[in-house]
């Protein structure tokens, strides 16, 4: 009890559940804004391409080693899996259609957005952040740069072009490791493999996973950029934001995946 | 240029590297769409017939169009037409239907999925643009094959003992 304010209990309880739900509501509507006040930076000039160019490249070109590589793996594992339960009907070629179909459905978009949330979102807070206890920012401001607009909107950009093209990788090397395997190891026809492969993917599964990187793009960006401009407190801020920002982008992507096939299927 | 690191032919290495990404994914992309996901880009050589079935089971748009099970087209769609199902096929060019060809539907083994067979017959006549083929045979119902084979069976008076009644009848088998 050597608390400044003496209260019962039950009453110090109720404050923090309310303290926690207005922070919640709070935090929620801040980085709703934050979102549209992003996305109208896209139209507005100057389009800086070379930011945008240089973006492509951090968030998209440099993940295509980790993603190529989670696909193979999972790619790997689904096929195993597949066959073990299979080839207990008889029906060991169908591992093709498992493999692809969920793969390119679910596993691509999710896997390949957690890759690059660890990978680039974590960093691309670490730099906001940074700048932002530097008042790095506020130096941008006072020279009339819109930081929103500097920072912010090319990796929106970017990860919108990135994220669809990983996510398309990532479910080629996915199926392309399984085809492997499934004809080197277990001995499957690679020929009825890809026949299986092709006449159970249809467009709309194709394009299930499109939406999905795009607005998992969108997700990632979104989180990265405002916990960046939201970290405080010097380093150890920058470290908590940086932490924030795979926590809630794996959250928000998880919870995504569901709504968005929930939504298209 | 220097100042932006080590440059070929005026490009940046982050530009080079962005732009072989990009072209890299898009590609990887384009394969999925059409080779794997079946979109069309261009539209395929073909032309088309209907074909009117009672029953089209589960046959599914894109399902394969095979004669001696080598595939020659596809299902383009599936409507309604007066109370039976009809479905417009695609067939590639170059490969003539008889006007006196059967249409039927099959399933690829026990579980596989339906595709709609042609046999061919020996008129001199072909089929052309939008014209109908005649003769056609609805999709097998498995679970009244198996209902059939069953109940059929059991439905004799001898039932009482499986093993006489099925492997072993009097009236049918050799001396």
């Amino acid at each position: 009890m050597d608390d400044s304010s003496p209260q019962a209990p039950p009453a110090r309880l109720l404050g923090w559940i309310g303290r926690g739900a207005f922070r919640f509501v709070g935090q929620s509507g801040r980085m709703t804004l934050f979102l549209g006040l992003m996305a109208r930076q896209i139209f507005r000039a100057p389009l800086r391409v070379l930011e945008i160019i240089s973006q492509v490249e951090f968030i998209g070109a440099q993940s295509v080693g980790v993603v190529v590589l989670s696909a193979v793996f999972t790619g790997l594992v689904l096929a195993l899996q597949g066959y073990n339960v299979l080839v207990r009907f008889g029906s060991e070629n169908l591992v093709g259609s498992l493999v692809a179909l969920s793969l390119i459905r679910e596993l691509a978009p999710v896997l390949t957005a957690l890759m690059v949330s660890a990978r680039a979102g974590a960093a691309i807070t670490a730099t906001i952040g940074n700048m932002a206890v530097t008042e790095q920012l506020d130096a941008l401001r006072s020279i009339a740069v819109d930081p929103c607009h500097y920072l912010a909107m090319p990796r929106l950009v970017a990860s919108l072009i990135a994220l669809p093209l990983l996510t398309a990788l990532f479910s080629l090397a996915g199926i392309a490791a399984a085809y492997v395997f499934g004809v080197s190891v277990l001995g499957l026809d690679g020929l009825a493999f890809m026949s299986n492969v092709r006449s159970s993917v249809e467009w709309s599964d194709v394009s299930i996973g499109l939406w999905k990187g795009l607005i998992f793009g969108v997700v990632i960006a979104w989180i990265s950029t405002f916990r960046g401009f939201q970290a405080s407190g010097g380093a150890r801020g920058v470290g908590l934001a940086t932490s924030r920002t795979v926590v809630e982008t794996a959250v928000l992507v998880l919870c995504g995946d569901y709504v968005v096939t929930a939504l298209l299927s | 240029m220097s100042a932006r690191g080590p440059s070929f032919f005026d490009y940046t290495r982050a530009e080079l590297v962005a732009g072989l990404f990009v072209i890299l994914g898009l590609g990887g992309l384009g394969y999925l769409s059409t080779s794997i996901g079946g979109l069309q880009v261009l539209p395929r050589d073909a032309y088309h017939v209907t074909a009117r079935f009672s029953n089209v089971g589960d046959l599914k748009g894109r399902a394969p169009v095979k004669i001696a099970g080598v595939t020659i087209g596809r299902v383009e769609s599936i409507h309604l037409a007066e109370f039976v199902a009809e479905v417009e096929l695609g067939i590639n060019r170059g490969v003539h239907l008889p006007k006196d060809t059967i249409a039927s539907i099959s399933t690829a083994g026990l579980l596989g999925d339906a595709y709609v067979a042609l046999s061919p017959g020996g008129a001199d006549v072909d089929l052309k643009e939008g014209e109908r083929i005649a003769q056609t045979e609805p999709a097998l119902n498995m679970a009244d094959l198996v209902g059939r084979a069953a109940f059929g069976a059991s439905s004799t008076p001898a039932s009482k003992d499986p093993n006489n009644d099925t492997t072993k009848d009097p009236k049918e088998g050799p001396p």
